[in-house]
């Protein structure tokens, strides 16, 4: 353990401020929104409506509009269960999930506060555990909705009326293993526009995150845990199981008792593995949503990119994605680490001038409260702009060109490769973990684009790169020193 | 005693019904005074020393308040390390002595008799003043009435009813709730998709959102514990108040011809500044509902208003219950609406001896 602190340490200093060699200003601002008093500002929910107004949902049942110019709040809604998530109809009308349903609340008589809640769909289980959070809704392109359905808590139990079959046959009591005791905890379910709730994919913990890639493809975050080595991203497809095996269960069809007792490897056979896993106390703790940049460049050289928040630390997480063999994976690196930042990242949303805003919650574990928003200061970072696989190594493309005599120095890059364990057991520690050395390096005409050839490249590995004194050719140091990237494929 | 509250504790770990927070506070006195809580309810104890002194806390029989606290007097010398817990059958159930500041949790069960069972801190000197109790499918009195809790609270409810439930609203939103409101929230005695909705009058009713119906109503202040929305843990609202109706008997309403009730919830419209008019399908026709209260707490006005129906609505009575409405014929066991009124129609439910 006290290994992996030492290695660790040097993550864990934000080092994205200006050096004193070169005092500039830096790429993002972070800005408090100031909060209404009496308003326990625990966020659950944050998105823009079409007029440029802030939504806002909160652990206590409030959904309220914030005007970004008169920096006034107005009551949308109030007295609702935990509404985690919206999706935003028109400048009166929101849909969103909570405790015991999928509503859409509209304000059908102009006076700015919603009067009449339609139930969408409250076609599954609730029991009453604490732990059994529904998340999204997020719609696609044919207008499904889809929502993501919590498991129970082992740290809390059932209340004695639950709603759905209750069905403790696949239950096993173990401490710490998340349960399913009604449909259709753990899954991610489609609501179709004709209101038909259907089940989409299993095997999540606490999927605490929906979103879609500039593409279309849906991905869910989950957290670490049980069955969950370290929290992953996983590209969610129909009928695939991504690896907590208590929602198996209600799986049609399922005969095999409680899923969670079935041999670790035949689990592990039918999963889906996760497009991008994040590595715990490296890069994420708790992810949360992911928030693809569609800004076109507003907030700066991400466009299309995908981020993600998280809780435990006062940082936002960056991904990219790739497909390789059929597949999506990819790396993930942070974005944004301090600066005024706060923890508890819960709800990302971009307003229409392409500012990021970020709603906090802690409820009880790490995080914080308020609502901040992150400005692009049009002062363009010298990040990683993109990491690709390739058939030896990766390409590590830069937002500037690189100073070339530390990117063309092998020694500067510290990387690492090990694997996290899929068991029951709480999280995973990393295994069989190897310095990988650099056996061929190309830097590209234009300076912005490093080729690096490893001496190892092996499947279901994350790679882990170290890049503590990259600069740019001008002298400014790279924002983020580290990205993980996660190989499921390799490339032919 | 130690060994039968670590097998306690382990067994209810698993299954509380409900979680309950209690602190002790500064000048010998419990944060909440009373709670109601079915017979055999398993509770999470969240027992939370606010105070700079040691407290504990201790149920007992009905009636042995006073005794108990003399009989832990008496353990003199040996008070300590009993955590001042004299070990007579009057004693119920008691936690240990939490020292400033502390914090513990616990797991009881409420009696399987029902009855008013006092807690009280025990520790020498406090218990005069320091206690509460617990209403085991007991109604409450109005709080200005009720001999089972201190006095100084009785006589705070009487001068300013409902100040700690005020406090509370205003800790926790930025606004202040005047009734009519609701809140959707884990309720006890119902199911999980429940809506506590406050009328004005001090009138509060519990609807159960899958059942599509009120499930019980109580007067008095509203709920408490609601800062229930800040913990990783199971939670359920308090009622602060006294049930006067509860209906678990079969659906009230049957359009004629079809006793297979379907239920499906489609929602609600806020009307009249704030009175939930619940919608939702009785065996695929659509019924809006909506629920006021009679002046003097003697019962509600429901209007119904049901869509493309041509079939008569029949309305189950109840013994305990004066249902009637002017668009209605009693017959038997059942109001009937004639099928030409079910449009629109109200009845009127009055509670009998409240």
């Amino acid at each position: 353990m006290l290994k992996y602190c030492l290695i660790l340490l040097p993550f864990l200093t934000f080092a994205q401020s200006g050096s004193n060699e070169n005092p500039v200003k830096p790429s993002y601002e972070v800005d408090n929104i100031e909060l209404p008093a009496g308003l326990s500002a625990q966020v659950t929910a944050l998105d823009f409506m079409p007029d440029g107004r802030l939504v806002a949902g909160f652990s206590s049942g409030e959904i309220m509009f914030y005007h970004p110019d008169t920096k006034k709040w107005d009551v949308f809604a109030h007295g609702m269960h935990e509404p985690l998530g919206f999706q935003v109809v028109n400048n009166t009308t929101v849909i969103y999930i909570q405790r015991p349903e999928v509503t859409r609340a509209s304000d059908t008589d102009g006076d700015g506060k919603a009067d009449l809640f339609e139930t969408l769909t409250d076609d599954f289980g609730i029991t009453g555990n604490f732990h059994e959070y529904n998340y999204g809704p997020v719609k696609d392109q044919e207008g499904n909705l889809f929502i993501g359905l919590n498991g129970g808590s082992p740290g809390g139990w059932i209340r004695s009326e639950v709603r759905g079959k209750l069905d403790l046959g696949g239950y096993i009591p173990l401490p710490k293993q998340m349960f399913s005791v009604v449909p259709y905890r753990g899954w991610i379910m489609k609501l179709t526009p004709e209101g038909k709730l259907l089940p989409f994919a299993s095997g999540f913990r606490s999927p605490n995150g929906l979103g879609f890639d500039n593409k279309g493809n849906l991905y869910a975050t989950d957290n670490q845990g049980d069955w969950i080595g370290t929290s992953p991203l996983h590209h969610v497809q129909e009928g695939n199981f991504y690896g907590h095996p208590s929602s198996l269960y209600w799986r049609e069809g399922w005969e095999k008792g409680p899923p969670g007792l079935l041999p670790v490897h035949e689990l592990d056979s039918m999963r889906t593995k996760a497009a991008i896993l994040f590595p715990h106390g490296i890069i994420a703790n708790s992810p949360t949503q992911p928030l693809t940049d569609l800004t076109e460049g507003k907030f700066g050289p991400f466009a299309g990119q995908m981020l993600v928040g998280e809780m435990n630390s006062p940082r936002i997480v960056r991904v990219l994605l790739e497909e390789v063999g059929g597949q999506m994976q990819g790396a993930c690196l942070p974005f944004l680490d301090g600066h005024g930042l706060r923890k508890g990242n819960n709800r990302l949303a971009f307003d229409p001038d392409g500012n990021l805003w970020t709603g906090q919650n802690d409820h009880g574990w790490a995080g914080d409260k308020g609502i901040q928003r992150i400005r692009y200061t049009g002062v363009p970072p010298m990040d990683i702009l993109n990491m690709n696989l390739t058939p030896k190594g990766f390409d590590l493309e830069f937002t500037e060109p690189v100073d070339p005599t530390i990117a063309g120095n092998p020694e500067e890059y510290k990387i690492r490769s090990y694997y996290y364990e899929y068991h029951s057991k709480y999280g995973s520690d990393q295994f069989d973990v190897q310095n990988i050395q650099v056996t061929d390096l190309q830097i590209s005409a234009d300076g912005k684009k490093v080729s690096v050839t490893l001496n190892q490249l092996i499947p279901d590995r994350v790679y882990e790169f170290r890049l503590e004194n990259f600069k740019s050719a001008r002298g400014t140091l790279l924002a983020n020193k580290i990205i993980c990237y996660t190989l499921n494929r390799l490339k032919n | 005693m130690c060994a039968s509250l670590l097998h306690q504790s382990v067994y209810a770990q698993q299954k509380a019904d409900t979680t309950l927070h209690l602190r002790a506070q500064e000048g010998l006195k419990f944060d909440l005074v009373r709670f109601a809580l079915p017979p055999g309810t398993k509770v999470k104890l969240v027992f939370i020393n606010d105070d700079d002194m040691d407290h504990n806390m201790v149920i007992v029989q009905p009636g042995t308040r006073e005794k108990v606290i003399q009989d832990a007097l008496a353990l003199g010398e040996k008070g300590p390390t009993l955590y001042y817990v004299p070990q007579t059958k009057d004693v119920i159930w008691s936690t240990q002595v939490l020292g400033p500041h502390q914090e513990a949790e616990y797991y009881f069960t409420v009696p399987s008799k029902a009855g008013i069972y006092p807690f009280v801190c025990t520790y020498p000197g406090h218990g005069m003043t320091m206690f509460g109790a617990i209403y085991a499918g007991i109604p409450m009195p109005p709080l200005q009435e009720d001999k089972h809790i201190p006095a100084q609270q009785r006589e705070q409810a009487s001068h300013g009813a409902h100040v700690h439930h005020q406090k509370v609203q205003e800790a926790l939103h930025p606004y202040t709730l005047e009734a009519p409101y609701l809140y959707r929230i884990f309720m006890p005695y119902s199911g999980p998709a429940s809506i506590a909705v406050r009328l004005p009058g001090e009138i509060s009713y519990c609807y159960d959102a899958e059942l599509c119906r009120i499930r019980y109503a109580w007067s008095g202040g509203f709920l408490s514990n609601m800062d229930l929305w800040k913990n990783k843990k199971d939670t359920c609202a308090i009622l602060e108040g006294e049930i006067f109706f509860e209906d678990n008997q079969k659906f009230p309403l049957e359009i004629e011809g079809m006793d297979d009730i379907q239920l499906k919830f489609k929602g609600y419209r806020l009307v009249d500044g704030g009175y939930p008019e619940f919608n939702y399908e009785l065996n695929g026709v659509a019924v809006s509902e909506l629920t006021r209260p009679l002046p003097d707490k003697r019962g509600f006005t429901t209007t119904y208003r049901i869509k493309n129906n041509n079939r008569p609505i029949k309305i189950s009575l109840r013994e305990n219950l004066v249902i009637t409405s002017r668009q209605g014929k009693t017959k038997r066991s059942s109001l009937i609406i004639p099928a030409k009124k079910t449009r629109e129609f109200t009845i009127e439910t009055i509670i009998k001896n409240i």
